[in-house]
Order: C-alpha cells, then structure tokens, then sequence
C-alpha cells in the first residue's frame, strides 16, 4: 500500500511535468509508459482531476472562437433530433434559391433557432431538403452547387453555408461542387467527404455500405469511426464495409447514373436489388426464405419503366415469382421451380 | 461588459431542449476545453474532433442533467474518457509518441546533439546548476518540480510575465552553456 502511494507520488509529478511541457526525455518514456497502459486509468484519472479542475476556474483571457466548429456542432445536434427540435421552434419562411424542383413531393423544412451574441442578435437557420421515397429531386445551393438528391434522402445545411460549406447527407446524393476556394464537406453518419470543385456521388443509406464514387476532380473521404483519411482519384470509390475501409476502381455511371432516371445494376444480388427498388418505387418487398433467392443476381439498366414492368422483368430473366398486395404496397417474392 | 455566464440557466435551457444552451456551453467551456486538451495530447491535431463529440454527448444526455453538479461531474467524465483514450491509441503509435514527445520535452535538451541521454541529463543539470540564484530558482521549480508558470508565479508572489523572462533568459544562457560543453 504504502509503495503504491509512493509511486502515486512521483506520477503525480512526472504527470504535472508532463502536462506543463517540462519533463526530460527519461521521464517521458516512463510518464507515456504509464500513460499508454489500460490498467492504470483509475490512477490516471485520479492524476488529471486536479489539472482539469485548474483549467475550468481559469479566467481565460483569450478568447479561442471557433465559429466552424460551433455550427457543426449545431447542426448535428439538430439534425440528430430534428423532430425535437421542430416541435418546439417556430418553423418559418424559406430563403433557400431552388433552381428546380423536378418532382412533386419534395420536403423541404427550415429551423430557425435564435443565438444571443454580445452584439447582435442572430439567427441561424438549418434548411432541410428531403425526397421522400419514390422521388428524386435536385436543387442548387447557397454558393452555387449542384445536389441531385435520391429517394428517401434528405441533405441539411445553414444559412450561413457560402463560408463553412457543409452539408449533411442521409441516405444517396449526387454533388457537382462549384469551386471558389473554400472546402465543401459532405457529413454522414459514417464518413465525411471532402472537397473543392468536383462531382462525385455519396451514399450512406442507414444499414447499407456508405460510398463515395468520385467523376471528376479530387475528393478525400474521413471515415468517421477510425479517422482513416483517403484521397480519391476519378473513377474510384471509397467504401467501407463493416471494419473494411478500401478503394476501388469501379464504373462510375453505375453509382451516379441514378440522377438522369436510370437504374443500372451489374452482377447485383436480389437483396440489393431490391432494396434499391424499394426507395425507387416506394414499394415495400420481401423476400421468401429460399436460400436459393440469394444466389440470384441481375445485370441491366432501368430507364422509366414502370414499377410493374420491372417485376415482369425481375421474373422472366430468374427463376422467382411474385404477389402485390395492393392495399399494403407490399410485393413478396419467393423462390420458384416453374422457370 | 463581459458577458457572465450562469450555469443553472444554461441548464434549463438545455433541458428545454433549446439548442441555444449547447451555443452558451460550447462559448464558456470551448477554450478551456481546447487548452486543457493540448496540454494533455500536445498535438492541435484530433482536438476539435474530441470537443465535438464532448458538446454532442451533452445535447444527448442532457435529459440526465439537471444540476450543475451533475454537469461537471458530466462534462470531466465525458471529456477524460475521450482523451484519455485518444492518447492511449496514440501512444501506442512510436512515430505518434515520438512526436508527442518533441512537444512534452523543454528545449534546452535540444540544444546539444543526443549523445548518450545520461550524459545529455548530466550536462543539462551541470549547466542549470551554473545559472544565477534566481534564475535557477525559478528554473528548477519549472523542470524538476514542474509547476506551471503561472503557479511559480504564485509561489514567489511575481507576476508570471517575470517568471516568462527569468525562464527565457535562462534558456538563452543555457544553450551557450550546452554549446561550450560540447565544444569542449
């Protein structure tokens, strides 16, 4: 106990020095030692109580704003729990420039939140534009650039978006950047895209692979999780699936081509198929329990077909059979031998 | 006018769900926040991303926090975890923790090429040990006690600007020291 004590002493020291930048190279490799094992955190939080304690009673004569961070941070709080947020926030008038609105349906929501500053009162305003499932719609921003937004997406920035451009995306979009010299920042729950002028796509549905496929100009993409930075070249794709975060080169029409109305799937399996299907139609579909549905997979490119017509097509090129519920918009597709 | 900050307030508003509540805490608490951040992982890089996951776990659980007691103890857990962590992963890294390490380390054991470090130390602490009473005074309780400037300056009831100038003339003195040693 009373050795324990001792060497609490002396860490309590070597941590002090090491904390106000003065300790030598020997007690450095000893204090990262310590510092760096998982055993020692009760001691260690012990040992930073004091330190922390100091630095909250600091009159802190520097002022350290930090503007960017401040409205990111912000802006995740109100897009994590935006119905929250809505319910109890007025929801005002609309400032956005839309340049065209293809499809009707289209969502868009605006929060107005007011921020007392010393000097002026300000108002932050978050702007939502969302496409509901079986809708697809694009719209220019603030500063200039393009947004093709996909069904059952929705992308979220604020007003003062032409210094700090950064734009949240749930779901699957299609940016063409304007450049004038700021970075442009695409959040999502798994990854952040970086960028200057560019045209790349993004996707990040909930419970799918988040991608990046990138057309022209450079991207870098941050997965979010491990902070593993990449740069991508034209013609690749960031992804990460599960841990796996990799690079690939991949046709790029087949990721972007969405945009101009076309659905084009290459050795895709019917789960993906599907799902894709799903958000393009706004259908609900299930799939049988036949393992053999999950060795079926489609290559092709759907170009204004009616929902109808793509289930004849799903059905003639496999062996699988399908019933419409009219009522619950549900399709069932199940495994057949009739083929 | 300096605006003054009143916690239990802010409180209330955060649990009004107000966002504005995340604005006052992220304007009170952000440069502490970040200075205590660097002096604990030395690097800029890393720290905002830290905060902003500090402020975002608050706006989640800010319907546990009702008093500012619950705040503080809150936002020290919340933040020390984090770090902690963060350093931890780093550390592990030796090209990290050397890097670190440059920034942890005071300048006069830079001033002499590295020879052996025991022989580094000895000639660091002989050529301290030469410096004028007060400056060794002063720069003692800096490197072997490590109190912060502004805590020696508290000590000898001086302001820490005149603990800043006793140092740096120290350090000045110390790298001619270093160099005729080792020219020797």
């Amino acid at each position: 106990m009373l050795c324990i004590t001792i060497q609490n002493k002396e860490m309590d020291q070597l941590f002090r020095k090491y904390i106000n930048s003065v300790i030598n190279p020997e007690e450095y490799s000893k204090v990262s030692d310590f510092l760096a094992s998982k055993k020692n955190e009760d001691i260690i939080y012990s040992l930073i109580k004091p330190h922390w304690d100091r630095e909250m009673l600091e009159e802190s004569e520097v002022q350290k704003p930090n503007p960017e961070l401040r409205d990111k941070i912000i802006q995740a709080i109100l897009i994590s729990d935006r119905e929250t947020v809505l319910r109890k926030l007025s929801v005002s008038r609309l400032k956005l420039r839309i340049a065209a609105i293809l499809i009707t349906g289209l969502i868009i929501s605006t929060v107005f939140f007011i921020r007392k500053s010393t000097k002026v009162q300000y108002v932050a305003e978050m702007q939502t534009i969302s496409a509901p499932f079986g809708a697809k719609t694009n719209f220019t921003l603030p500063d200039g650039s393009l947004v093709w937004l996909n069904s059952g997406s929705s992308v979220s920035f604020i007003s003062s978006f032409e210094k700090s451009r950064l734009v949240s995306l749930k779901g699957e979009a299609f940016f063409e950047v304007e450049n004038n010299g700021n970075p442009f920042l695409v959040s999502t729950e798994y990854g952040d895209v970086e960028v200057k002028g560019t045209s790349f796509n993004v996707s990040a549905f909930a419970g799918e692979y988040f991608q990046t496929t990138l057309l022209t100009g450079t991207v870098k993409v941050k997965e979010k999780r491990t902070g593993e930075e990449v740069s991508l070249q034209p013609g690749q794709q960031a992804g990460i699936y599960g841990t796996d975060f990799k690079v690939e080169n991949v046709d790029t029409d087949m990721f972007s081509s969405w945009k101009d109305g076309k659905l084009i799937f290459r050795n895709e399996n019917l789960l993906s198929v599907t799902k894709r299907l799903e958000r393009w139609y706004n259908v609900k579909i299930e799939l049988g329990s036949d393992k053999r549905l999950s060795e079926i997979s489609y290559t092709g490119t759907l170009e204004m077909e009616s929902f109808s017509e793509v289930l004849q097509l799903l059905k003639i090129t496999a062996p699988i059979d399908y019933i419409y519920d009219e009522k619950t918009r549900t399709i069932r597709i199940e495994y057949t031998n009739n083929f | 006018m300096k605006k003054t900050f009143e916690l239990e307030i802010v409180l209330l508003q955060l649990a009004e769900d107000n966002p504005a509540a995340i604005e006052e805490l992220f304007n009170y608490y952000y440069h502490r926040l970040y200075h205590f951040s660097k002096s604990f992982l030395k690097l800029d890089e890393g720290i905002d991303d830290v905060l902003q996951e500090v402020f975002i776990k608050i706006w989640q659980n800010r319907k546990n926090i009702r008093t500012t007691h619950t705040f503080n103890a809150f936002i020290f857990t919340i933040t020390r975890n984090l770090l902690l962590n963060e350093l931890r992963s780093r550390l592990n890294d030796q090209k990290v923790k050397d890097k670190i390490g440059k920034l942890a380390i005071p300048i006069e054991y830079s001033f002499i090429e590295q020879s052996e470090y025991y022989d580094l130390k000895e000639k660091v602490d002989r050529a301290i040990d030469e410096l004028p009473v007060r400056q060794k005074e002063i720069f003692s309780l800096s490197r072997i006690n490590g109190y912060s400037h502004k805590e020696i300056a508290e000590k000898l009831n001086i302001t820490t600007k005149a603990v800043e100038f006793h140092i740096a003339k120290a350090t000045v003195l110390l790298r001619k020291k270093l160099l005729n040693f080792e020219l020797a």
